[in-house]
């Protein structure tokens, strides 16, 4: 399979000094295997999944040779339709600010349909650079019937050209030669020139390639096809959709929660033991109430945030995104957006933060801004312990339909629901308003189906794990520290004071009257208050307030069904979180939208929030 | 004629795409001149369009697909 071949060269590029290239380019259009092929290289960890447009930002590593490369976002052309893709071009053309000039490229293509990437190739051998033409997937193209002949393609393309499959590892050797120099041959295409808007000849090099007998496409996969009249039916296809992401509510609920909650319970006793050996009273307070215990409450969400986030990958990876971005597509396009939103929105469910960084891919600026303004509102992994602690203290854990549906489940999509109605809302109300404008255009490619890889899922929850383990490890120890402080001074004679008469409470205390419209209390408050650092630490900011992990227990005393009703809806849609206020001001280049942002969505919150505690009371809730 | 006015199950081949927003995407879907078109199947009336293009399956709205020129397969 490892074949590399040096053409004939027409134009040589001079050698780089020491033989091998320092810095390399890996360039190729989305859902190639562009990434996966980055994570062999360089050993470095990076989502990977099968729909376009998800590798946003460039990414480098280093080889074991010492080599740098650079992982370019997904191009189609080198004519830049979206920022990403302008980015992808300015690296290549040496432009981007802090990115180093590039001795070499491996331009990557997916072997099962080399007739759609002629243009691409064409126009980036034009750029003169050194470059190694990797043909991906040729071990599906055989088993698909496809051939592919690598010294015949590499003849009619005037470059280096080597089979290789980035999954499993094979024809590396041929990227590690040259690499080291060994083929340093570039030879220029006289047909194409980079930049160009015109894409001369694109089918017809494609039709040469056939012709000299050089590749023959793939059979169509009869599973996609079979499976997609059902998966886009107008009707089924929508219930086909819904019934996925209710049976990922479902494992959450029935599996990753009491998984949670098991490890929790496990942690507290452990620091319960801790706190046993400990001779003096304050240091064991401290340690186990401050931290042992917040930290304890919050890792049990581990479990539940996982599984959202595998559940994503899943989706992602087998290539049923793109059929739901279809299906969303009809519903999007009601409220002004297109189906080319749904990714974005969809990973705003695990983080706003990545989601709005995804919206790069999205080509029309009108529809980015207007994705970028509504993803907050989808709800994130941050707000899940939230509401799993409000709703396991509130909502009887009822069976509904038979044994299928919980009241609990139930109440946890209605709060997704919420969520996504505001978003909507948002989006159509942006439409009339700030964003008017032309409908945007929406085209997108439907990828075979193919089983989610292990690798790539396991990557995920690595990743995940690593990001909520240092914000556990970093923010919330703080936080929690820093609140059992304010909760505990000023010591008197060395003892700690009562929380009611301690720092925090008169915190409490001053923003209290905002919050009884709400139905909401002083430690209420106090918790929402530390949310803005990290949504999460509410839960441990209670646990830290009633001196218990249990915080459900103590706060169904505090604020009875209608209060714990409002304050699901306003940390529903409230913006509570300095991370996404400080990318949407990176992405969007001003203050101007993160603010507007903010505002919208409190007012909105406190609101929905006063409404439904007068709705609720009404109702004797 | 252009790719919306395709009825399900006709094939047709590719003349060109129009000038536009929507120009250098489509051309990257593989619909580039010469490419071999078939509507799979319309969503919502026309409104949303599954096309298969050279065999692989594309979908986009029935607006964009305006802008792509095509002559109909003779019938066999």
């Amino acid at each position: 399979m490892s074949t590399l071949i040096a053409p004939a060269p027409a134009t040589v590029a001079p050698r780089p000094a020491g033989g091998a290239y320092r810095t390399v380019g890996l360039i190729g259009p989305p859902n190639v295997g562009k990434t996966t092929l980055f994570n062999r290289l360089t050993g470095m960890r990076q989502k990977v999944s099968n729909y376009s447009g998800v590798t946003v930002e460039h990414r480098s590593g280093k080889l074991k040779s010492g080599q740098t490369v650079v992982d370019l976002p997904g191009v189609w052309s080198l004519t830049p339709e979206s920022e990403d893709q302008k980015i992808a071009v300015n690296v290549l053309m040496g432009k981007q600010h802090n990115v180093a000039k590039l001795d070499a490229v491996l331009l990557v293509v997916d072997g099962t349909q080399l007739h759609r990437y002629m243009t691409l190739i064409g126009q980036v051998l034009a750029c003169g650079l050194p470059t190694l033409v990797l043909i991906n997937m040729a071990d599906e193209l055989t088993a698909r019937k496809g051939f592919i002949d690598p010294l015949a393609v590499a003849r009619e393309l005037g470059a280096p050209t080597a089979l290789i499959s980035a999954s499993r590892g094979t024809g590396m050797d041929a990227i590690t030669r040259f690499l080291s120099g060994e083929h340093a041959a570039a030879a220029l295409l006289p047909v194409l020139q980079a930049g160009g808007n015109a894409a001369p000849g694109c089918a017809t090099d494609c039709n040469n390639l056939t012709k000299t007998g050089a590749y023959r496409r793939p059979n169509h996969s009869r599973f996609t096809r079979e499976f997609d009249r059902w998966a886009l039916h107008p009707v089924i296809g929508p219930i086909l959709c819904l019934l996925f992401i209710m049976a990922a509510f479902q494992i959450m609920f029935r599996a990753a929660y009491p998984a949670g909650t098991a490890l929790s319970n496990w942690l507290s006793a452990i620091g319960a033991t801790i706190g046993a050996h400990i001779p003096n009273a304050i240091v064991s307070a401290i340690l186990v109430d401050g931290i042992w215990n917040g930290v304890a409450s919050v890792l049990g969400f581990l479990p539940t945030i996982l599984c959202m986030f595998v559940v994503i990958t899943v989706l992602e990876d087998s290539g049923y995104m793109a059929r739901a971005a279809v299906i969303a597509d009809r519903t999007m396009g009601r409220v002004g957006l297109n189906g080319r939103s749904f990714l974005p929105l969809l990973s705003a469910y695990a983080c706003a933060v990545p989601a709005i960084m995804a919206t790069r891919a999205i080509p029309s600026k009108k529809d980015r801004l207007a994705t970028i303004l509504i993803a907050p509102f989808m709800t994130c992994s941050a707000r899940l312990p939230v509401y799993a602690l409000l709703i396991a203290a509130f909502i009887p854990a009822r069976k509904l339909l038979g044994n299928a549906l919980g009241l609990q489940a139930i109440t946890m999509m209605l709060l997704y629901a919420l969520g996504l109605l505001a978003a909507l809302f948002t989006a159509k109300l942006l439409n009339f308003s700030m964003l008017k404008g032309q409908p945007s255009l929406f085209a997108i490619e439907l990828p075979n189906y193919r089983l989610p890889r292990l690798r790539t899922i396991l990557l995920a929850i690595y990743d995940r794990s690593k990001v909520f383990l240092k914000q556990v490890g970093t923010v919330i120890l703080v936080l929690n520290l820093a609140v059992w402080f304010l909760s505990h001074m000023p010591f008197h004679n060395g003892q700690p004071s009562e929380v009611g008469a301690s720092y925090l409470a008169h915190l409490g205390d001053l923003i209290e009257p905002l919050l009884r419209p709400l139905g909401l209390t002083r430690n209420v408050g106090i918790s929402l208050l530390t949310a803005f650092v990290a949504r999460e630490s509410v839960v441990s900011t209670l646990a830290t307030l009633y001196g218990s992990v249990n915080a459900g227990v103590a706060l169904r005393a505090e604020i009875g069904l209608a209060g714990a009703l409002a304050l699901l809806v306003f940390f529903a849609l409230a913006m509570q979180c300095t991370a996404t206020l400080a990318v949407v001001r990176r992405e969007t280049n001003s203050w101007k939208w993160p603010l507007v942002q903010m505002g919208y969505m409190t007012v909105l919150a406190y609101a929905a929030s006063f409404v439904t505690y007068r709705i609720a009371l009404a109702f004797h809730v | 004629m252009h790719l919306a006015e395709l009825n399900r199950g006709e094939k047709a081949h590719v003349l060109g795409v129009a000038q536009g927003e929507a120009y250098c995407h489509l051309c990257s879907l593989g619909l580039n001149s010469g490419a071999e078109v078939e509507l799979v199947r319309s969503l919502s009336g026309k409104s949303l369009l599954i096309v298969r293009v050279d065999g692989f399956d594309i979908a986009l709205r029935g607006e964009t697909a305006a802008t792509v020129k095509i002559a109909l397969e003779r019938a066999r």
